[in-house]
């Protein structure tokens, strides 16, 4: 079993949609992956097809036997669970992470977290194998908060695997191409790849879709491709 | 049949009478009927076409026509193709091109596949099958042979994983110099035995068809052991064949035979010597790998890199400093200078808005070593790469080079080859650029590596690295010849340095762009060689061991190839014209020592260069070039101090299509007399003493091979149209690209210039002429975006244009294509292993290209004669049988 | 799992060193890529939010490579 957290360094840089190509890049290679959604936005869902209508999720539940009526299969075979619409606080998150142990599942499954941005990872239950991937811009703020984070991960003693990874970069902007080459170069903890932005993974959700499934042949499509031979070689598995 | 007819037609209806008496009506009418229409139709004359239906009426006794009809016409055109149409205009001719076709297929199995068998058929298989099984006997021996021979060879390798070879050459016995020396001269007592003693006629044959079938089976076994006995043999074959032209083949009696034949004799001697220095420079190519460098780039010494120009645009060198600046090398460690000169303002800004060091000087004594030999007072690095202008680097040039440096102090040079992304002049006029190796390709891809083993490696004057510490020592570059770069080298060499080659193409540029340029290049190398000869022979001196001596040796001789060529175009005319004797033997003897020691040398070098040079190419370059090298090889063997350095032009164009008639003057003279000298030859067969027609018939093969080479040669001298301004590089690495509504595509790159770029993508890509889109590309990790036009779609192709990129793009785009580290690593994949035949069939393919092209371009009044020549052959060709047409069942 | 263990991207960072690694021995490894150090400073320099945060932790950050 391989624990993904994926979140944002701040809010909004598209965090749920790179969960939701993931899961779909990983059971195209015919793991078995379990998407759950930790964000009380609750819109994981959207990308896998969920009904609109349907917002009930995990934390409406408070035996976990209830929350597996709450899971979810999406047409590619993804499973899905998505958040619901009560309130909850960090260690119900905490609860419901503990639990997906239980799920009896096959060895090599994925478990893929969509974490929000401003959950303190030192109130997850991390273990040494857990790979976090927080999501960056290419833009100022992100790097004020990169230096932040790198600070607060040495003082701290993170066990699990962190890594940055820049989402939606453009190289045509001057600024995005500048940040990242210095990045690269000087950041610790830098994944050495990036995911182009792409209108795709825009349209894929209007669409409601993965951008895997809408455009097999942009660049985003390699891209998560990428990402996830990448978090295999880095698997525990 | 009414009688109003009658009245209208009155012959018509009497023969339609008469016929009623001997014929039922059917009858009559199906014969009136045929007989219309091949009167009318047809235009048959009244006779024949009177006779016709009779004919066939007759034979429908006996066959059934209506069945076999529409089959035998598609028989005749599938099975005689070039019967001219209509069959009945050219009666004789096709009759004649008939039979020859009908011999052809009943020997030839040529049968299209048919699903119906009749026993006719079945009777015509067993007849294939006879002939195939007999075939198929001789290929079971051939293969039985080639086993055995395997099988005797990998017993050997059994003992040792580690090569045998190597071994050998390790053990502890030769530390003994009396044993090492002794083993030697019996080595050498043993050849001498083989290549002297006299052979009757018969064992002579005997002993060469065994040589032969040896080297035959050993065509299938691989490896390095099976190269090295072919070596052998072909040693051993070529010294006897040269102990017998020297013994027994010199005509004593006639001065005028003997003065030829003594010309001839040291041209082959002149071939030997070239063909055994060869051998041994290339016996066992080193093939030297990359070494890594220490992971702590603070250990990396520092390099300059010189880019010397002299004349050439802004627009050539440009390129070429982008690139070296961005060599993954410490920055720091890096200097790039351009040593220009033609002190032209423009290019010092340039450097200096780049960040590169511009240096020129007071004179330009001693061109490029001068200028380079000025530009090391001012530059302070460890070592100094060498890039002429118009050589691109690859971004890895430096880490696959420097390794070798820091491994071994001792060594003081390291040279990759330089590969041309343009086509060369004999490429392009030949337009067969990447289908065949190149000239160059033997050099670095084979003799560099070769000479690399016996630590003998040329400095070729750009895309190597070297020593200042081994330049100071030898008081900087060569600059006595015109040559500087080999020069240089052979000095660092003199003085114990060492010398390494790595064959990774880490640099390119464009080749010369005409014939009369790329001959002016050759002039200037055999000049300079001549020069070193003369000035700084490699052969005295001390310094150097046997093996480098050789090697240098062998360069140098390579470049007198002018005379012996001449000689070898010119032997055969001896006897043809003069009946002089060159070759003092019987025919059989010529037959017996000749014909098999060519083949046996001709298959072991196809074996040994076989990736890098195609069999007879060689002779075609050599002989483009004999003439012109001739002279100031010459002269410089004579006077070594003459004659200045001249730049090879580069980067120009050939507006439009022309024929050089300068440059292939002294071709067509040798054409013209080899030919004259085949109708002399004919015609002393017929006339002539019938006692010489054995050595005739020899000496007219040689003069037809010698007019093939001749006019493969001549062919060259036909400049082809150069289109392209910035040439179009081949590619093939991924990219991607993002359109102006935020979709990416991912495509290929499939060529690039330096102001456009072609891809091809997968899928529909809806990109419109003009459109705006952003390329994408990357050099390691990094991404580099570049805005493009389209400026032509079709299907999955994209042409992209580049215009107006700022420097700092200019330079990424560069570090995306031309430099990228794995950018010319194809160009030695792409051929094939030489196969002779092949190889021949291609040299007459270009050789008769060369014979049309002087046909095509010949001067007015000639062309009625031209004219008429052409069409008898094109006439007396259609006679020979051609290959039934296939038709596929679903026509 | 197996199509995907070794899979690389074909598109964008499929290297230019690999192929030369694959073709002529050696490893990808054994390749340098060179940090354009003075490029960094430049870009430090250029915008000041940057310069302000290098500023700031120019003890406590050590520029390394983690990956």
């Amino acid at each position: 079993m391989q624990r993904i957290f994926v979140k944002g360094i701040k809010g909004g840089l598209g965090s749920t949609s790179v969960v939701a190509n993931l899961a779909c890049v990983l059971k195209k290679s015919h793991v078995n992956v379990i998407a759950i959604d930790l964000d009380p936005k609750s819109d994981l869902g959207l990308h896998f097809g969920l009904p609109w209508k349907s917002t009930k999720g995990w934390s409406n539940e408070v035996n976990f036997e209830d929350v597996l009526l709450h899971f979810h299969q999406d047409s590619d075979g993804v499973i899905f669970l998505p958040f619901g619409d009560i309130n909850v606080d960090q260690n119900d998150i905490a609860h419901i992470v503990n639990n997906c142990k239980k799920l009896d599942c096959p060895q090599n499954s994925w478990f893929l977290f969509d974490c929000p941005s401003y959950i303190d990872l030192a109130h997850l239950p991390l273990e040494p194998n857990d790979i976090v991937i927080e999501l960056i811009n290419c833009d100022a703020t992100c790097h004020s908060l990169i230096y932040k984070r790198l600070k607060k991960l040495k003082s701290t003693d993170s066990s699990w695997k962190h890594y940055f990874l820049v989402n939606r970069y453009n190289s045509a902007s001057v600024l995005e191409f500048d940040l990242f080459s210095l990045w690269q170069s000087t950041l610790p903890l830098m994944a050495p790849f990036f995911i182009n932005s792409d209108e795709v993974i825009k349209e894929s959700t209007a669409y409601r879709n993965v951008a895997l499934n809408c455009a097999p042949y942009s660049i985003a499509n390699d891209d998560f491709e990428t990402l996830a031979g990448w978090l295999v070689s880095k698997a525990a598995l | 049949m009414s009688f109003t007819i009658f009245y209208n037609r009155p012959i018509h209806s009497t023969l339609y009478i008469l016929l009623s008496i001997l014929f039922t009506d059917k009858l009559v009418r199906y014969i009136l009927f045929k007989f219309h229409s091949y009167f009318n139709q047809h235009k048959v004359n009244v006779i024949e076409a009177f006779l016709m239906p009779f004919i066939t009426l007759f034979s429908s006794l006996f066959i059934n026509i209506k069945k076999n009809k529409l089959d035998f016409e598609l028989v005749l055109y599938s099975y005689y193709p070039h019967l001219r149409l209509p069959y009945r205009t050219y009666v004789y001719s096709n009759i004649i091109r008939f039979i020859i076709q009908s011999l052809f297929l009943m020997f030839f199995k040529n049968r299209l596949k048919e699903s119906s068998y009749s026993i006719k058929e079945t009777a015509v298989d067993y007849f294939y099958n006879r002939v195939s099984y007999v075939l198929r006997q001789l290929r079971w021996f051939d293969l039985k042979l080639g086993k055995l021979i395997r099988r005797l060879l990998s017993k050997n390798k059994k003992a040792p994983k580690k090569s045998a070879f190597k071994a050998m050459s390790e053990a502890r016995i030769w530390q003994n110099k009396l044993i090492k020396y002794l083993t030697l001269a019996f080595i050498f007592f043993l050849l001498a035995i083989f290549i002297t003693i006299p052979f009757s006629l018969e064992a002579q044959a005997v002993f060469i068809s065994f040589i032969l079938i040896v080297a035959y089976a050993l065509k299938r076994v691989k490896g390095q052991m099976a190269t090295i006995v072919m070596i052998t043999l072909s040693v051993t074959t070529s010294s006897r064949y040269l102990w017998w032209r020297y013994t027994e083949t010199l005509n004593w009696g006639d001065p005028v035979a003997l003065t030829l034949g003594a010309g001839l004799l040291l041209a082959e001697t002149y071939a030997w010597l070239v063909l055994i220095l060869g051998f041994f420079q290339t016996i066992n190519p080193l093939e030297r790998k990359p070494i890594p460098l220490p992971k702590n780039t603070d250990l990396w010494p520092t390099v300059d890199v010189y880019i010397p120009t002299y004349n050439e645009p802004l627009s050539v060198v440009k390129p070429t400093t982008l690139a070296a600046l961005s060599i993954d090398w410490p920055a720091d460690k890096l200097n790039v200078y351009i040593l220009d000169d033609g002190k032209r303002p423009e290019f010092g800004e340039f450097a200096k808005e780049v960040g590169v060091g511009y240096l020129t000087r007071p004179d330009n004594n001693h061109a490029k070593a001068g200028n380079m030999n000025s530009a090391m007072r001012y530059t302070d690095g460890e070592y100094i790469a060498i890039f002429d202008c118009d050589h691109v680097p690859a971004r890895s040039f430096l880490q696959m080079t420097m390794g070798q440096f820091l491994k071994d102090s001792k060594v003081c040079l390291v040279q990759t080859p330089h590969h041309f992304f343009s086509a060369d002049p004999f490429e392009r006029n030949l337009n067969n650029h990447s289908q065949i190796p190149n000239e160059n390709m033997l050099f670095y891809g084979l003799i560099q590596d070769g000479n690399d083993m016996w630590d003998a490696t040329f400095f070729c004057g750009s895309c190597a690295v070297l020593k200042r510490e081994a330049l100071e020592d030898i008081g900087g570059f060569a600059f006595e010849t015109v040559t500087e770069d080999a020069h240089t080298a052979l000095r660092m060499q003199r003085a114990g340095y060492k010398t390494a080659y790595i064959n990774i193409p880490q640099a390119a540029g464009l080749a010369t762009d005409s014939l009369s340029a790329h001959i002016g290049q050759r002039i200037r190398w055999a000049r300079g060689m001549a020069q070193i000869f003369r000035l700084d022979n490699p052969l005295m001196g001390k310094g150097l061991s046997v093996p480098q001596r050789l090697c240098y040796i062998n360069a140098m001789l390579h470049f007198l190839s002018g005379i012996p060529r001449i000689v070898f175009l010119t032997a055969p005319l001896a006897l043809i014209y003069f009946n002089a004797y060159i070759i003092y033997a019987p025919f059989l003897a010529i037959f017996i020592y000749v014909v098999p020691t060519l083949i046996q040398i001709k298959a072991t070098n196809s074996r040994i260069q076989g990736k890098y040079r195609y069999s007879f190419w060689g002779e075609v370059y050599e002989s483009v070039l004999a003439w012109y090298i001739l002279k100031p090889t010459t002269v410089a063997l004579f006077n070594p101090n003459k004659g200045k350095f001249n730049v090879t032009e580069k980067g120009g164009l050939n507006d439009e299509e022309h024929y050089d008639w300068g440059i292939s003057k002294p071709y067509l003279i040798l054409l013209i007399i080899n030919l004259l000298s085949i109708l002399v030859g004919v015609s002393r067969l017929v006339l002539g003493d019938p006692s010489q027609i054995g050595v005739l018939i020899i000496s007219m093969g040689w003069a037809i091979y010698n007019i093939i080479i001749l006019g493969a040669a001549v062919a060259v001298a036909a400049e082809a149209r150069q289109v392209r301004h910035s040439h179009r590089i081949k590619a093939n690495f991924p990219a991607g690209i993002r359109l102006a509504n935020g979709h990416t595509l991912k495509v290929k790159i499939t060529d690039y210039s330096d102001n456009g770029v072609g891809i091809e993508t997968e899928h529909a890509h809806l990109c419109r002429v003009n459109d705006k889109i952003e390329l994408l590309m990357s050099r390691g990790n990094k991404q580099f975006s570049f805005t493009t036009h389209v400026c032509n779609t079709r299907k999955k192709q994209i042409g992209l244009t580049i215009k107006d990129l700022s420097l700092e793009k200019q330079r990424a785009f560069i570090q995306c294509t031309f430099s990228r580290a794995d950018a010319w690593l194809d160009w030695q994949n792409n051929f094939r292993h030489d196969r002779p035949s092949y190889s021949f069939k291609e040299v007459q393919k270009t050789s008769l290209r060369g014979f049309s092209n002087l046909l095509f371009h010949a001067p007015r009044p000639l062309q009625p004669i031209i004219k008429f020549m052409t069409n008898i052959v094109i006439y007396v060709n259609s006679f020979t049988p051609k290959k039934p047409i296939v038709h596929n069942n679903y026509d | 799992m197996n199509s995907l263990t070794y899979k690389d991207s074909q598109t964008l960072t499929s290297s230019d060193i690999e192929n030369l690694a694959l073709r002529f021995g050696g490893k990808r490894e054994d390749y340098i890529e060179i940090v354009n150090k003075q490029k960094n400073i430049q870009t430090i320099n250029k915008y000041a939010l940057l310069k302000e945060i290098n500023n700031e932790l120019n003890a406590a950050i050590n520029p390394c490579h983690s990956e």
